[in-house]
């Protein structure tokens, strides 16, 4: 292992790369954290699932009642949206505190920040496999299949994931830099989840309604709740998460190029 | 060939207070014109400047000076945790430092799961981790304690826990802040071995220390820092001989005015910038 650093243009370029080929590491402590969660309790991370699936339920039946929609409507239509919520909730909250958390790694030794990133990503991301146990009980209580058309949630779930950890970097570093970004974060993830098309549908809002449209993750979770439930997503869907992703991905080079380095003084 | 390589080395260290630690402040500070943007300024230590030196194989670099004197500032850029404001840095192989063994263990995480994460952090693969594990878990003494968390270990077996990994690793350039040991009165005899076998390993070495005989013992060149910069390198002796001519020079100071370290340290932190 070679290290060569000329002050101002060092490592970064290469630190992506290098994040993603110690998959080693990273994965094995995403896994790590969820074995944990299991030796705590016996069936571990499926207490977040199974909160999720009591309230997907309670949420789904006085809804159905209140919109006057059929429950076997809106529940698929509200536990998958929530699962996908779910994950993406989780990530953009954890961000901000993220360096914080781990701040023992990095003063102590030479860590590339994306690993700790990775790491994070891929335990929500198993976290959200277990969760997708909600989706089979729905499959199964509903009796839906999805067809060919549900092989679409894999690329759109990709994209949404490509998308999370792109915006993780400028927030876990900012994050570092000002303590309350994890606060302010927190509050506005509440908001949005009001105003996401989890537990009504957008037609009930009119199309013109700026509130959704403006909602990136609305579109994030449309990629992936609109196959599993057997239709494509919209096509507007594929394009604010690839527009999105590119204009994260400046900012996150940007913010990453020139601050990188001063998170160690910062934790 | 393993080498290390320092040129005008400078280092600035941003001191961030609670003060400036608000994003809401700093918005609210902008939106109104600066008006409670009180404390939102950052001081800026120059915590190294203008270090040189090269290092090559069969160097083993002895880094002495008083606390705050940037011993392990500069052991850390070394190790690539901080970046170099200015200057450039070039290191050839495997670094390992042991600069705080016993941080970075996860608590929940059982012995062996800790050898083999600070192994990856290393930059091991697991195959090589594999190969090692048994002779580090024998190593440790530890038997059936390897299977239970880290947490419920008392301070001495994590210590003996992590000094047992970090030895196992084979590094081309090891860097120490204090010789580490293990503080455990009948291991100690095993310890020191296994140390000194380490340190052999090693193609380059750099330590800090405060104990002249250790850096006597361990090295065979060295650098004294002051406030941030080279003030002498060359042998051990002649540099340790200087670092207690200028220790008494400072007694003899301080007796006289005690305000003269004060001024010093007052010198090191420049003008407040964001």
């Amino acid at each position: 292992m070679t290290h060569q650093v000329t002050s101002h243009q060092d490592r970064k370029q290469n630190d992506l790369l290098a994040a993603v080929m110690a998959y080693d590491l990273w994965f094995f402590l995403a896994r790590h954290d969820i074995k944990i969660k299991y030796r705590r309790s016996k069936i571990g991370p499926f207490w977040i699932t199974l909160s999720m699936a009591i309230f997907c339920v309670v949420l789904g039946v006085v809804f159905s009642q209140l919109f006057k929609i059929e429950t076997s409507e809106l529940l698929p239509f509200l536990s998958i949206g929530l699962v996908v919520w779910g994950l993406v909730a989780s990530n953009v909250s954890e961000m901000p505190n993220l360096f914080v958390d781990n701040a023992s790694y990095i003063k102590e030794m030479r860590i590339n920040p994306l690993i700790i990133l990775l790491r994070a990503l891929t335990r929500n991301v198993i976290v959200f496999g277990h969760n997708l146990l909600i989706v089979l009980g729905i499959y199964l209580y509903f009796g839906i299949w999805p067809g060919w058309v549900g092989l679409l949630a894999l690329p759109g779930f990709f994209l949404v994931l490509l998308n999370l950890a792109v915006i993780g970097i400028p927030l876990s570093i900012i994050g570092a830099r000002f303590r309350d970004l994890a606060q302010i974060t927190q509050s506005i993830l509440q908001v949005v989840f009001f105003i996401t098309p989890i537990f009504w549908f957008p037609r009930l809002f009119g199309d013109t309604s700026w509130v959704i449209a403006a909602n990136p993750i609305a579109y994030f979770i449309d990629l992936v709740r609109s196959p599993l439930l057997g239709n494509p997503p919209e096509l507007i869907s594929w394009g604010v998460a690839v527009l999105t992703l590119a204009i994260t991905s400046l900012i996150a080079v940007w913010v990453y190029r020139s601050k990188s380095t001063r998170i160690v003084f910062w934790v | 060939m393993s080498s290390i390589e320092v040129s005008h080395v400078y280092l600035d260290y941003p001191l961030v207070g609670i003060g400036s630690r608000s994003l809401k402040n700093r918005i609210l500070g902008a939106a109104t014109g600066g008006l409670i943007s009180a404390g939102t300024t950052v001081p800026i230590v120059s915590a190294l400047r203008d270090i040189n030196f090269f290092l090559e194989e069969g160097d083993r670099l002895g880094l002495v000076g008083h606390n705050g004197a940037g011993k392990s500032t500069l052991l850390k850029v070394l190790a690539g945790i901080y970046q170099p404001t200015l200057g450039s840095m070039r290191v050839k192989g495997r670094v390992v430092s042991t600069l705080n063994i016993s941080l970075g263990m996860e608590p929940e995480a059982t012995g062996f799961e800790n050898i083999i994460i600070r192994g990856l952090l290393l930059g091991m693969k697991r195959s090589e981790i594999q190969r090692k594990l048994d002779g580090i878990a024998a190593f440790t003494e530890l038997g059936e304690y390897l299977d239970l968390p880290v947490r419920i270990y008392s301070s001495g077996m994590a210590t003996r826990l992590a000094f047992a990994t970090v030895t196992a690793m084979d590094s081309d350039i090891l860097l120490m802040d204090e010789v580490i040991g293990t503080g455990d009165a009948a291991f100690t005899d095993k310890a020191e071995k296994r140390l000194n076998e380490f340190i052999n390993r090693s193609k380059i070495i750099v330590l800090a220390s405060h104990a002249d005989t250790i850096i006597r013992k361990l090295c065979n060149k060295a650098l004294l820092l002051e406030h941030g910069q080279i003030v002498a390198a060359g042998s051990v002796e002649e540099v340790i001989g200087i670092y207690q001519q200028r220790t008494e020079l400072a007694r003899g100071n301080e007796f006289l005015s005690s305000s003269s370290i004060q001024v010093n340290t007052h010198e090191r932190i420049a003008s407040p910038q964001i």
